[in-house]
């Protein structure tokens, strides 16, 4: 199912377009720009698909692309033209939305003229003369279809915002290349995943994919990890080994929580990235090797170089300027609903998931195979088809969360609400009056009740509840306190739980703070001005 | 007059209308009827040629059939073209069929609708051919 805007001064083509492909949610119709963006903009980024008319017959007040003082002959121009006036306007803000172009193929030379106006891979033209539903159809599913296949790649949801596919795009440049790469951007956000499903993929490298999480190695075994030993080398090195770089040879090598990096191995890092070539700890030989890079981190890596906590030298190595940050989840409201089915599919193809489908089939008595997620409300599907049903009260739970894990908590979250649904269900089996036409009672119909995630998201231990009642915070007052010491404790409290709450995100922290993202420099100011050690809360995070 | 017998200037000024034309009655008289096709159900069928006929132009404040449409937008210019001709009589006889009939009234007011069609999108093509020829862009016009 899609959401599809017409643009149209008519009626009746968004009446066929409604009758013809029922699935579809249709807005408009749009009789003139102003409509057409304000939809756009209600829509949040929700319309995939644009059919837009050519001829306007409308008011020249609503008219695009009219001279200062228009005469008649400006005002038919426009109105015969009005069509690639918005879609000129359209492209301003957005360049990849789908439009349709509704004008007679060939005659009118609408289609040169669209052409001048930024139409390009993202414009149809649909010959709207000689149109009827078959081809309409065709033509609007084809469109919808190679949209959603870049909404996922494997195991990666892209989904449909602007940024989002943007980030998608500057991946597939950067992949090519032979530049590192490096992956910003919240802990939980897909960064290895992408790193190992997308870059290394599309790389076209035949080496392996190795990959190193920097913070999860003893310090002492980073540099014999990555570069590899020569037998004695250290106690216990009792063969000489290859490292991480030699074993990605050829290929990509991931190196997770790059600010993790001791500075002593930064200049290793440093010194291979700029010989590209491995001298293997207690060795004087040089290996030569062929790594595409890519490094991943939840921090500001430039703050860091600015505190002295990374080399500059290294940081510039890393190209930081095509650095791609992921955003959290929580920015990704828009795919919210897409994601969780995505990763609730997901689920179901793994086998212990698949398991308790089967166990609950038998239990239910339920024939067939098939599986499918929804959203809402059951859909009309093949008889024998098992439904995992997220109801609307449990959507909501969801998209009100605020997801501080991300994508990680997102798929453990689902993950978990399918197998402690299947097994509640299994356990229930089959009771009187079970089987009917209510989602309750259908025997093909597993529900995720809200309960059970209400439950999972308060383990998680973030929840709305928690967020709604306010912050627990201490204040202890003697005689002699200055009411600006008695507010600077509360403040300071504050700001450690805002901290923990956006896991050390000053940007999140200046959009909670300032309604500004790019305040970040101001609150990390305020945090110093209080005393907060950005150390110590650090270790209370991880 | 037939088209080809204007000066390049006064089809310069006509093209437009032509345009207009096309798109507002040409392409809306048969709009709804190609788009169930010939083959759909006879009530389906009469109620898209219905609409199609009396309800060519359907805007919010602005609803005509095609005959009120084809006065409002016929060329007066082009008084003896044989494609204006064609279009008066499909109109009129258009306009004379009674839409409750049965399947073959209703498949030959279809029929007059897709002449209506062709009719406008010639006088348009032979517009643009014409102007060509004197060395006229018309997507420039």
């Amino acid at each position: 199912m899609a959401d599809i805007l017409v643009i149209d001064d008519q009626d009746r083509t968004l009446e066929l377009c409604r009758r013809a492909m029922p699935d579809h949610t249709w807005h408009g119709p749009a009789r003139c720009w102003r409509q057409a963006a304000e939809t756009l903009k209600q829509e949040r980024g929700g319309i995939d698909l644009v059919l837009l008319d050519i001829h306007f017959d409308i008011p020249a007040e609503d008219l695009l692309g009219l001279p200062e003082t228009p005469d008649e002959a400006d005002l038919r121009r426009a109105r015969r033209t009005q069509g690639i006036e918005i879609l000129a306007a359209l492209r301003r803000g957005r360049p990849d939305l789908p439009v349709v172009l509704m004008t007679a193929r060939g005659g009118t030379g609408l289609e040169k003229a669209a052409d001048r106006h930024g139409a390009e891979e993202y414009t149809y033209f649909l010959d709207d003369e000689d149109i009827d539903a078959r081809a309409l159809r065709a033509q609007v599913e084809g469109i919808l279809r190679a949209r959603r296949g870049t909404e996922s790649d494997g195991p990666i949801y892209w989904g449909r915002s602007m940024d989002m596919r943007r980030i998608r795009q500057r991946l597939v440049t950067l992949a090519r290349g032979r530049l590192p790469v490096t992956l910003a951007g919240p802990t939980g956000t897909g960064k290895s995943l992408i790193a190992r499903h997308f870059i290394h993929s599309r790389s076209g490298r035949k080496g392996k994919f190795v990959a190193v999480d920097l913070a999860t190695l003893p310090r002492d075994l980073v540099a014999a990890h990555l570069f590899g030993s020569v037998r004695g080398a250290y106690t216990g090195s009792v063969a000489d080994r290859r490292g991480a770089f030699e074993e990605a040879d050829g290929g990509t090598l991931f190196l997770d929580e790059i600010a993790n990096l001791g500075e002593d191995l930064q200049r290793m890092l440093l010194t291979v990235l700029q010989e590209q070539a491995v001298v293997r700890v207690g060795d004087t030989r040089e290996r030569k090797v062929d790594v595409k890079l890519v490094v991943a981190t939840n921090e500001d890596l430039a703050a860091l170089v600015r505190r002295g906590h990374f080399r500059a030298d290294l940081f510039m190595r890393l190209n930081p300027a095509c650095t791609v940050t992921l955003p959290p989840l929580r920015e990704r409201a828009m795919d919210l609903d897409r994601l969780m089915v995505f990763s609730a599919e997901r689920s179901l193809s793994q086998d212990h998931v698949g398991e308790l489908c089967r166990e609950y089939r038998e239990a239910v008595g339920l024939p067939g195979e098939g599986l499918a997620v929804a959203v809402g409300e059951v859909p009309d599907t093949v008889p024998g088809t098992l439904v995992l049903l997220f109801p609307e009260r449990t959507m909501d739970l969801l998209r009100h969360h605020r997801w501080p894990g991300n994508l990680r908590e997102l798929v453990m979250t689902v993950e978990n609400a399918l197998t402690f649904s299947l097994a509640e269900a299994t356990s229930a089996g089959v009771v009187p009056g079970r089987r009917g036409r209510a989602a309750e009672t259908r025997a093909d119909v597993v529900q995720v009740r809200p309960k059970l995630v209400r439950d999972l998201l308060i383990a998680a231990g973030d929840t709305d509840a928690e967020r709604d009642d306010g912050w627990a915070i201490e204040v202890r007052v003697r005689v002699q306190d200055s009411l600006n010491k008695i507010a600077q404790d509360v403040e300071r409290q504050y700001f450690t739980r805002l901290y923990l709450q956006e896991r050390g995100d000053f940007s999140a922290m200046a959009r909670v703070l300032l309604g500004d993202a790019d305040g970040a420099r101001k609150v990390q100011l305020r945090f110093n001005q209080l005393g907060l050690k950005v150390r110590e809360l650090r270790e209370r995070l991880a | 007059m037939r088209l080809e017998a204007l000066a390049v200037a006064q089809l310069v000024a006509l093209l437009p209308a032509l345009e207009d034309l096309r798109h507002d009655l040409g392409k809306y008289i048969c709009f709804e009827t190609r788009f169930v096709g010939l083959d759909a159900e006879l009530e389906t069928l009469r109620a898209a040629i219905v609409a199609d006929l009396r309800t060519t132009r359907r805007q919010a404040a602005d609803t005509l059939p095609a005959w009120d449409l084809w006065a409002r937008l016929r060329p007066l210019a082009l008084d003896d073209d044989p494609d204006l001709r064609a279009v008066d009589v499909a109109i009129n006889e258009l306009r004379e069929t009674d839409l409750d009939g049965p399947l073959p009234v209703l498949l030959a007011a279809a029929e007059g609708a897709v002449r209506v069609q062709q009719a406008t999108r010639r006088l348009h093509d032979r517009a643009r051919s014409r102007l060509r020829e004197a060395g006229v862009d018309p997507d420039e016009v």
